[in-house]
């Protein structure tokens, strides 16, 4: 960015111009976010409801087939998103601090949990394929219930996969606005930015915390 | 830094604590047999764990009025598409 296009930047009104003040700005953004948030719920509630119905009536099946997951490997991803959550809280609280460089190297540590989980989730989905777990395309099981099993696993990686296009996003956004944070000398202007950006991610975690216990850990006693 | 900043910094780190707690207590109570109640304390778990990330993570609380009523809607419409489905479900013959 040239020296100009920098001060053009930085001399840019904080309030778009069908806006009063920052502070109906903030709340219009804020509604705008929990709105699409709201029609996020909505969107995972399907699976989460095909998942209920399957579960109701193939219960056993869904307890072998959830015995195939790797729950060490499940845990540590729960730990590691938690983790990133509290990056991005405190990145968006350094922000508000004006702490730039603080606020950069969360965002930037939030980006990188949040690609260490995709790895996680990369070596247990590339371990499925191996262990012959993916239906349709590479299914080895076999038994009574093989075909209920099989059902669990296509809701499995629907789940775990629209939740993995969601962390994409979320890595690209959360990099994107560290670099922006980067080149800005008051980053404390781009609160409201970095608060939405934060309520997403922040979301895709909470869909996490109950994708965790209804996939991984169905009857792991006896 | 003032009194208010650093107990903000202190509630986050204490949240974080809890939800670490909470993902040793789902994983522990899976461990235990406790038939039909298993699935419903999971839930109840990750609930309690939901709502701590929107009360303090995601500030809900300094939301308007006008946000809640969308949170609240999201998630009836949730409740009433889970368990009017469940309902029939869980009810045939």
């Amino acid at each position: 960015m040239s020296d100009v296009s920098q001060i053009a930047a930085e001399a840019r009104p904080i309030v778009a111009h069908h806006f009063d003040d920052v502070e109906q700005q903030h709340e219009a953004n804020t509604l705008g976010m929990w709105v699409f948030l709201t029609t996020e719920v909505l969107f995972f509630g399907g699976t989460f409801l095909g998942y209920l119905v399957f579960r109701s009536l193939y219960t056993h099946a869904f307890a072998e087939a959830s015995r195939h997951l790797n729950v060490p490997l499940g845990t540590a991803n729960t730990a590691l998103l938690l983790c990133s959550s509290l990056a991005m809280v405190l990145a968006v609280y350094f922000v508000r601090q004006d702490r730039k460089r603080t606020a950069v190297v969360l965002l930037l540590l939030t980006a990188a949990l949040g690609a260490a989980f995709l790895g996680i989730k990369a070596v247990e989905w590339i371990t499925d394929w191996h262990e012959g777990l993916v239906p349709g395309l590479n299914w080895l099981v076999v038994g009574p219930n093989a075909k209920h099993e099989e059902l669990f696993f296509v809701l499995y990686f629907t789940m775990t996969g629209l939740h993995a296009i969601h962390m994409i996003i979320g890595i690209a956004v959360v990099g994107i606005a560290a670099l922006v944070l980067a080149r800005q000398q008051h980053v404390a202007r781009r609160f409201t930015n970095i608060e939405m950006i934060g309520l997403y991610w922040h979301f895709v975690d909470i869909v996490w915390v109950f994708l965790f216990p209804l996939l991984y850990l169905i009857n792991l006693h006896g | 830094m003032t009194n208010r900043n650093a107990a903000e910094l202190r509630t986050y780190l204490l949240v974080f604590v809890a939800l670490l707690a909470l993902v040793g207590a789902t994983v522990g109570v899976a461990l235990i047999d406790l038939g039909p109640f298993g699935p419903i304390v999971a839930l109840l778990i990750a609930g309690v764990k939901a709502g701590l990330i929107m009360v303090f993570f995601m500030h809900i609380r300094k939301t308007t009025k006008v946000a809640w009523i969308f949170v609240a809607l999201g998630l009836l419409w949730l409740f009433i598409m889970l368990s009017l489905t469940m309902a029939d479900y869980l009810t045939r013959g």
